[in-house]
């Protein structure tokens, strides 16, 4: 079921109906309308089994998590058993609940790893040791919102075994943490400990959030259609096309696009999802804040996939760098390489594991590992030769904290994003490669006017240019605004009656203006992860 | 505490850690600050400070490391 489609509409419209004159009969029980409407969601758009098992197995190990670690606490207040005693009794515990936690994530990531990954390695590595055995695994088609549901699974079941909250003990309610519709099909990777509250409350019918959600809702629409849709037959033209004898200053210009694009689709995306469950007075956590406002590419990721990043952060990155090895490697850097290697290494290899991970959670394919690789090196450099900048930066007499530096460092990191795109838009790496060779070594301007006529604008009319143009202002106004930590949403109920409709046609008028103009254009480019 | 403030300076000497209570809120503490007061803590106290105790509420003031110090003492 599309997001934008007669079907979804009708679908909220009914839901929240049937949502709200719950509360009225029976306050307390509108998570079971959610429940109901999430399953009828699943049920017409993916694969019902996986969601299951995922839900089934995590919901059980915590409990089992919880009932093992209840012995422990049994323990440690009789006071005839002595301290050493305890101890033993504790890793021990531990040591069970440790293996809970290992099988529920074994089961898990096993299930994500073989229907996403399986096929792609097992044919690589045939390919590659030039062996045939007989037989070819085909691609399994991935059930929706896998991956987001089953990192977000397994956050919660890290959090119960380091006790951060207790398990959730009615298994309905776990499954409607599990599979609340909004965040299936690109996200973002709610917490518990956030969301569930929220969930089963009671909620009576305020219209500031029916409005609010409304909103977003419609803004979100316009990124991905008016903007997005438009203009992916014009990053094609030039992304899928051999580099030949195409100008680097084109293949820049496709990154640019696709840079803009790709924001437009996902944060369109998300905008859609927070809209759609704002009107159930559920507000999940947010997954972009105006990223190509960014200063730096590790900036960037705190404000990009925010929720992706966190979980990497939380259940990745600092459990991989407080492990004792790696404090002792940041020491001996420290005492071997000087305060500063001593100070940034340990965590510089940390996000090398991090953004390996985060290409391999993107898919199995090189150009995703490559691209991963791309921002954990990048980031890491950039700690790394930090002093280095810093003394050139006064050599050259900047004011790091002129606004003119700002500006540059916010181009400069998208910039980085932009060459990101090549390992992440083009799935060929040589071709990739070709592409980044080619920017810099053939930029060729010259060039630019007569392929930009004859490859770009059969792709790009005046029309879709004008629809683009308008939507990335009111965007870019918003962005501005945002980054000023004003909420425009919530403003814009304030606002003049004239202008405030303004705005509100304007956002309807693009969005349907650009079904006007063919795109050919799918679905969101995230529900394919 | 005192003791514990100048750890705490040691690793980073131009944070108001006597005072502030956003140490991290307001980005003052960054990552590779808190791996180095883990791995500072760790061997000045003798405890083991897990990864789920990253949290901002842990590390927003001194007297949440403090606090959170203690505590590990206590369990471990």
């Amino acid at each position: 079921m599309a997001l934008f489609s007669i079907k979804f509409i009708g679908f909220v419209c009914i839901t929240l109906v049937v949502y709200y004159a719950l509360n009225k009969k029976v306050p307390g029980k509108q998570w079971i309308i959610l429940l109901l409407a999430s399953l009828i969601f699943y049920h017409w758009t993916g694969k019902f089994s996986y969601i299951i098992i995922t839900a089934l197995t995590t919901w059980a190990g915590a409990l089992l998590s919880l009932k093992i670690g209840a012995k422990y606490k049994a323990i440690k207040k009789d006071k005839t058993i002595g301290r050493a005693e305890k101890k033993v009794v504790k890793k021990h515990i531990l040591n069970q609940r440790r293996v809970v936690l290992l099988a529920v994530m074994l089961v898990n990531f096993g299930i994500l790893g073989y229907i996403k990954y399986w096929s792609t390695m097992w044919n690589g590595l045939m390919g590659f040791l030039q062996m045939n055995p007989g037989f070819h695994f085909g691609h399994l088609l991935l059930p929706l919102g896998i991956s987001f549901y089953t990192f977000q699974s397994m956050g919660y079941m890290i959090d119960v075994h380091n006790d951060k909250y207790p398990p959730e003990r009615n298994f309905f309610k776990f499954l409607l943490f599990v599979s609340f519709f909004p965040q299936l099909i690109q996200g973002p990777i709610n917490r518990f400990d956030a969301l569930a509250k929220q969930l089963f409350e009671p909620h009576p019918v305020l219209f500031e959030n029916i409005r609010y959600g409304m909103l977003l809702f419609g803004f979100g629409a316009m990124k991905k259609f008016a903007i997005a849709d438009l203009l992916n037959p014009s990053v094609a033209a030039i992304m899928d096309k051999g580099p030949g004898d195409m100008p680097g200053s084109i293949m820049l210009l496709g990154a640019f696009l696709y840079a803009i694009q790709q924001y437009a689709d996902f944060s369109g995306g998300i905008d859609m999802v927070m809209g759609a469950a704002r009107m159930f007075d559920i507000q999940m956590a947010p997954n972009f804040r105006q990223p190509y406002f960014s200063t730096s590419l590790g900036d960037f990721w705190r404000r990009w996939h925010i929720t992706l990043g966190a979980w990497m952060r939380d259940y990745v990155f600092y459990p991989f760098a407080l492990t004792d090895s790696m404090l002792h490697f940041g020491k001996w850097a420290g005492t071997h390489l000087g305060k500063h290697c001593g100070r940034v290494l340990p965590a510089c290899v940390g996000n090398l594991v991090v953004f390996f991970l985060v290409g391999i959670w993107h898919g199995p394919e090189l150009h995703f590992v490559l691209w991963g690789l791309y921002n954990g090196i990048i980031i890491a450099l950039n700690d790394l030769f930090e002093p280095v900048f810093k003394a050139g930066l006064h050599f050259l007499q900047v004011n790091e904290k002129s606004k003119g530096y700002h500006l540059f460092l916010i181009l400069l990191t998208f910039f980085i994003v932009n060459i990101a795109g090549y390992f992440d838009r083009i799935t060929d790496v040589s071709k990739s490669f070709h592409f980044l060779v080619h920017t810099f070594t053939n930029f060729e301007v010259s060039g630019f006017g007569a392929t930009y006529h004859s490859l770009v604008y059969p792709h790009l009319s005046d029309h879709a240019i004008l629809v683009i143009c308008l939507a990335s202002i009111i965007v870019f106004i918003n962005s501005v605004l945002q980054e000023r930590k004003i909420d425009t949403f919530s403003r814009l109920a304030d606002i003049h009656i004239a202008f405030r409709w303004a705005v509100y046609y304007g956002v309807i008028f693009l969005t349907m203006a650009s079904f006007l103009i063919p795109s050919g254009a799918g679905g969101f480019m995230y529900a394919n992860f | 505490m005192e003791e514990l403030i100048d750890l705490l300076k040691d690793i980073k000497d131009d944070v108001d850690f006597e005072h502030s209570t956003t140490l991290i809120d307001n980005r003052e503490l960054d990552s590779f600050d808190i791996i180095q007061i883990v791995a500072a803590l760790n061997d000045e106290y003798d405890i083991k400070i897990p990864a789920s105790d990253i949290i901002p509420k842990n590390f927003n003031s001194a007297k949440a490391i403090y606090d959170m110090v203690q505590r590990l003492q206590d369990e471990q």
